[in-house]
């Protein structure tokens, strides 16, 4: 673009119209704007509605343009019409016929040159404080969703990473048990909601922003403005890592998250059974549609393991998560077994990465961590 | 790799009379500005059951251009248009496997 174009165009951006919120660009205001020499020539189109709002404007107009280089003189022409402004505009051409003009030309029988070219895209996602912003998600509920999650998020901090966990399932969020949350409530400082630290993290949950004996229906739209509240409004600290328990299956919350949030990619936690496994398939082809890379898939409960004789029984099958990631072509990030210290860690706010780290569990968890942070090492 | 592909990805947005998109495995892609309005795939614009067209084409004038933009998460662009449509959400996937455009070889 040009130079003097793109200066004029920023200068305009700062001009308020009236109280309307827009500046003079998004106003669409201006129907011309001729530089020949060191003189410009302004054609505004202003209805008799925002008639209040020309002085204003002409002198922020006439201000901007002189600070811009090479403009001396400036000439405002309002008209209140549309039509005026062409005609006006097509008198000017005549007018001017035989003179060399400068930059930015009007044509008063192309309207779309009049105006300056709408500037290139903004990016306002949020979340951008963190290095990695990692959404843990399910085909179904009950798959261990929000196990995975926490533990995978502790076994990152015991690599020495910095973690922030958020709680995305406002529907039944079970952050607060496994965190050991219960009855606590996010203080509010000014506009903004504090992060709850435990174990070495920071997070947000619904259910410590409302009673949780309460049941909340979130339609749609409401779902996707509580969900931007959480990523606005909360003072997080940053940090290498932002892990999001997603509630299970394809909805408005993973959307909004699509949306408002560049992810570095997602993990898919699924039990053996193929029923799981299907539903993990749609999971994964909604966020191919939005461009989330698939991280990996995790395989929960995929054997019991005998708290008194160690004994590994494949109650659901096992292995079907890893034949599937592969089938595929995404890695298969680790199998969890079903372990009685997998359960009671949930249940007492002390997951089993925390309580037990020692238990096959914890170890898988570490591994997953450190497979997760492998994969994301080979997408950057 | 699990990475989404480079040719879903984009580098580079601007306009100048067509909006220029550029992909990170190097295409260049041009759509016309009142196409793209027409081609909008918003629940305003398409039935969101029916898929039927709402949109009435006459209606859009021929002078529309971008006035403002932003990206959406990793997949997508949002314009607010001059005849002030800003609803649709343009995927970048079918921006370029579906959406007419002409290209542009990458200097």
């Amino acid at each position: 673009m040009d130079p003097l174009e793109q200066q004029i165009r920023d200068a305009f951006a700062l001009i308020p119209f009236g109280d309307s919120g827009q500046n003079l660009l998004e106003s669409d205001k201006v129907f011309s704007l001729e530089v020949i020499g060191n003189r410009a020539e302004v054609l505004l189109v202003i209805d008799h509605e925002h008639e209040s709002f020309t002085n204003g404007l002409t002198q922020g107009i006439e201000a901007a343009l002189k600070g811009c280089d090479g403009i001396d003189e400036v000439g405002i022409n309002v008209v209140a019409t549309f039509e005026e402004a062409q005609k006006t505009l097509a008198a000017h051409e005549h007018h001017h016929h035989g003179h060399e003009h400068g930059h930015a030309h009007p044509h008063a029988h192309d309207h779309a040159h009049a105006h300056p070219h709408a500037p290139a895209p903004q990016k306002r996602s949020y979340l951008g404080e963190y290095g990695q912003v990692v959404l843990v998600a399910s085909g179904k509920g009950g798959v261990g969703k929000s196990t995975t999650a926490v533990n995978l998020a502790l076994s990152l901090v015991a690599l020495g990473k910095k973690v922030s966990l958020l709680d995305a399932d406002i529907y039944g969020p079970s952050l607060p048990t496994m965190m050991g949350s219960r009855g606590e409530f996010s203080e509010v400082v000014g506009q903004q909601l504090m992060p709850i630290s435990r174990h070495g993290i920071e997070f947000m949950s619904m259910g410590n922003l409302i009673d949780e004996s309460e049941a909340v229906v979130w339609r749609g739209p409401m779902a996707h403005q509580v969900i931007e509240q959480m990523l606005r409004d909360t003072q997080w600290p940053g940090g290498d890592y932002m892990i999001i328990d997603l509630p299970p299956g394809t909805g408005d919350v993973q959307i909004t998250l699509a949306q408002m949030t560049e992810a570095s990619g997602a993990v898919i936690v699924c039990t053996p059974q193929d029923v799981a496994l299907l539903d993990a398939r749609k999971a994964v082809k909604m966020f191919e549609k939005v461009n989330i890379p698939i991280l990996g898939m995790v395989e929960n409960m995929s054997s019991f393991i005998c708290p008194h004789c160690s004994k590994e029984t494949p109650i659901f099958s096992k292995g079907g998560a890893q034949t599937e990631s592969k089938e595929q072509g995404y890695a298969f990030l680790g199998s969890v077994p079903i372990e009685l210290a997998v359960r009671l860690g949930g249940d007492e706010g002390q997951p089993v990465v925390v309580s037990a780290p020692q238990s096959a569990a914890a170890k898988a968890y570490r591994n997953i961590a450190a497979k997760l942070v492998e994969v994301l090492a080979e997408e950057d | 790799m699990a990475r989404s592909p480079q040719k879903y990805r984009v580098k580079e947005v601007f306009y100048d009379g067509v909006v220029h998109v550029i992909f990170f495995d190097g295409a260049h892609c041009l759509y016309n500005y009142w196409e793209l309005r027409t081609g909008c795939t918003c629940a305003k614009c398409v039935h969101e059951v029916t898929g039927e067209k709402l949109l009435d084409d006459q209606t859009v004038p021929l002078d529309i251009r971008p006035v403002a933009s932003e990206y959406v998460g990793n997949y997508g662009l949002r314009i607010d248009w001059s005849d002030g449509h800003g609803t649709g959400i343009y995927n970048f996937q079918q921006l370029r496997d579906q959406f007419p455009h002409k290209t542009q070889s990458v200097d």
